[in-house]
């Protein structure tokens, strides 16, 4: 499904080089759940964006649905972030100006299909999130946690291969965050592959799978299956190395966006 | 890129430029007064044509005229004699169908005991074939004055207010340089009756001036073409007919009204593009103020590219986008701006005194050209906006 191997990303800035991610090889199989944890500066945003097909890496092979995603056109590149991807990010990223269903549109609008098609789909998403209702308004008009729910059904749409989320819960109250997180893990029930990006260990551990990132390397690569069941043991101390039983947050600040 | 996306485009634009009214009515702006300067000054112009070919008209357009021009340099001694250009109105009935020839001098006009030097003109009955002899009262002068060598007149109005005080002068003697003529009929007021107007005018027959005046040749004739058609092989047939007789090209001039018109139109013509070319100036400023507001909405909207870039808008999707947004800005303005030209052109036409004449043409063309304004000064930020990095653009706030 989804294939890194020996992936490099260096930005140059001025006469420095920085190694956002140094050789990260990562195998992800449909259907599974993964999240990926890391503190500020580890380079989990850039693993995100290369996933997310946003950037493209400066070397290693990187392959999505069996297409290789390393030497395409910025086009080829919209096409397939398009057709495979769903983002849900922090900020929600919804445009204001349009109403919920249109911002749920407009992936399928760049896809080219039929108005009447289209918000048939659209409206299908919103009510999976359980939206229908609130359909016309604006995102000003929305809570957070509703236009999270948006931007998911937005993601959905699409019936993308995979769902990549970014700090899904950062800017949400508790309550909120919950209801996104039960979300993400219902479209995990409906065989969606799900990767999610956070600096949240409380959130790292629904997945079924925790892979952590420090300095543009993985550093550890974790089976959370059989934990899932219960409630999880898997310690700060198999993670990173922050101390046991506090709740890892990475760099406290909420998150660095993508 | 198909036909939805476009109507895609068209209504994301839409929606962009009524979210920002204000914004967008002063980006239009500049096209707005471009286009309506176009649609005014053409207007103005073709107006101003046509009121000058009206009057150069009612000379009538199958008018030719023969001048003669006596020594001077280049010019021949010889002349044309009347009969010669009777001649050629007996051999090229096709061509034409009257001759009249005309004097023209000043005389001294006496009228009792006041004295006024009067312009005057002589010629032969079928002038009033050829051109409108503006006779209000009486009559025109006949073939049997022209036969006759008659001591008869036509007088202008202001002879007739000067010296009859509006009375009617029919029957009554006026003097000539000394010589009595009697006034036969009166022109109706063509200027402002003053004295120094062609209402001082006095007309009699060119039989009668050619004795009065002593003068043995008539340098001017009028011919009238058959129709308007033929005018132009009249005026070649008639300086073929007088370069054969005099056995020279030059001394003489044949002219035709519709000559005339086609110099004036074509003059007319350069003058009004010159004047739509000065306002187009203003068009372009137009596109350049479009240019400017484009730039700063791409940069307002810098994450709303990189979300919908995110989400799969390819770089010709945003391309477009913004294309069709400057397009429909600037087309707007056009619209508006031919409105606005049609309502101040027709005010000023009014006040002026002429006709606004609009042409269909150029207000396609001044649409045509904003439209073209719009997509031109678009190009480069929508170029900005589809180049923009998806990640740049989502990281900006």
């Amino acid at each position: 499904m989804i294939k890194l191997e020996d992936i490099t990303k260096i930005y140059k800035m001025g006469e420095n080089e920085v190694r956002a991610l140094d050789g990260v090889s990562l195998h992800i199989k449909p259907h599974e759940f993964v999240s990926v944890i890391g503190p500020s500066g580890s380079g989990k945003s850039t693993l995100m964006n290369i996933i997310g097909c946003l950037d493209v890496a400066t070397g290693g092979k990187y392959e999505i649905d069996g297409i290789d995603a390393s030497e395409m056109t910025d086009n080829q590149l919209a096409d397939l972030r398009n057709k495979k991807i769903g983002f849900i990010f922090q900020q929600y990223n919804l445009l204001a100006k349009l109403s919920a269903l249109e911002n749920v549109e407009l992936p399928l609008i760049y896809r080219g299909i039929p108005a009447a098609k289209r918000q048939e789909m659209a409206m299908a998403a919103l009510k999976k999130v359980g939206l229908a209702d609130k359909a016309m308004h604006k995102p000003t008009e929305l809570s957070g946690g509703q236009q999270q729910r948006v931007s998911v059904a937005r993601a959905l749409c699409g019936n993308p291969s995979l769902i990549l989320a970014d700090e899904p819960t950062g800017a949400l109250d508790s309550k909120s965050g919950a209801e996104i997180m039960q979300m993400i893990h219902d479209l995990h029930k409906d065989g969606n592959t799900i990767v999610i990006i956070t600096h949240d260990l409380n959130i790292a551990k629904q997945a079924e799978r925790i892979i952590t990132i420090r300095d543009g390397k993985i550093t550890s690569d974790i089976d959370n299956s059989e934990d899932m069941a219960e409630s999880s043991n898997v310690k700060a101390s198999d993670i990173g190395d922050n101390e046991n039983g506090k709740t890892a947050d990475f760099d406290g600040t909420g998150g660095d966006g993508i | 890129m198909n036909l939805s996306k476009l109507s895609q485009s068209f209504k994301m634009s839409v929606k962009s430029i009524l979210g920002n009214k204000g914004r967008s009515a002063l980006t239009m702006l500049g096209i707005i007064i471009g286009v309506a300067s176009v649609i005014i000054l053409t207007g103005i112009g073709n107006g101003a044509t046509s009121s000058i070919t009206d009057s150069l008209s009612s000379l009538g357009t199958k008018n030719i005229t023969v001048s003669m021009s006596r020594g001077g340099w280049g010019g021949s001694t010889r002349t044309i004699s009347l009969s010669d250009m009777q001649k050629f109105l007996e051999e090229n009935e096709d061509l034409v169908e009257a001759m009249s020839p005309a004097i023209s001098s000043s005389v001294l006009l006496k009228c009792g005991n006041e004295n006024t030097t009067s312009m005057f003109s002589a010629y032969d009955a079928s002038y009033a074939e050829i051109k409108d002899t503006n006779v209000e009262t009486g009559r025109f002068i006949s073939e049997f004055d022209v036969k006759n060598r008659s001591y008869v007149c036509i007088v202008g109005s202001y002879i007739v207010k000067e010296y009859f005080g509006g009375a009617s002068p029919l029957g009554q003697t006026v003097k000539l340089n000394g010589t009595p003529f009697k006034i036969i009929g009166t022109y109706k007021e063509l200027g402002d009756s003053s004295e120094s107007s062609s209402d001082n005018a006095v007309t009699v027959p060119y039989t009668t001036a050619m004795r009065f005046l002593k003068n043995k040749n008539i340098t001017t004739f009028y011919f009238n073409a058959k129709s308007e058609d033929v005018v132009d092989i009249a005026v070649s047939e008639i300086k073929a007919y007088i370069t054969k007789k005099l056995g020279t090209d030059s001394g003489f001039s044949v002219l035709s009204v519709a000559e005339m018109l086609d110099t004036i139109n074509e003059i007319m013509g350069t003058l009004t593009a010159m004047l739509a070319g000065i306002a187009a100036i203003s068009l372009i400023v137009g596109g350049i103020g479009i240019m400017n507001i484009m730039t700063v909405s791409v940069s307002e909207r810098t994450r709303e590219i990189g979300i919908r870039k995110a989400i799969g808008a390819r770089t010709t999707d945003i391309l477009l986008q913004f294309l069709v947004e400057s397009a429909i800005l600037s087309s707007m303005g056009g619209i508006v701006g031919i409105f606005v030209g049609f309502i101040l052109g027709s005010i000023v036409c009014k006040l002026i005194n002429i006709q606004f004449v609009a042409q269909f043409n150029m207000i396609l063309l001044a649409f045509g050209f904003s439209l073209f304004i719009g997509v031109f000064f678009g190009i480069a930020p929508a170029k900005k906006a589809a180049k923009l990095h998806p990640i740049d653009a989502l990281r900006s706030e």
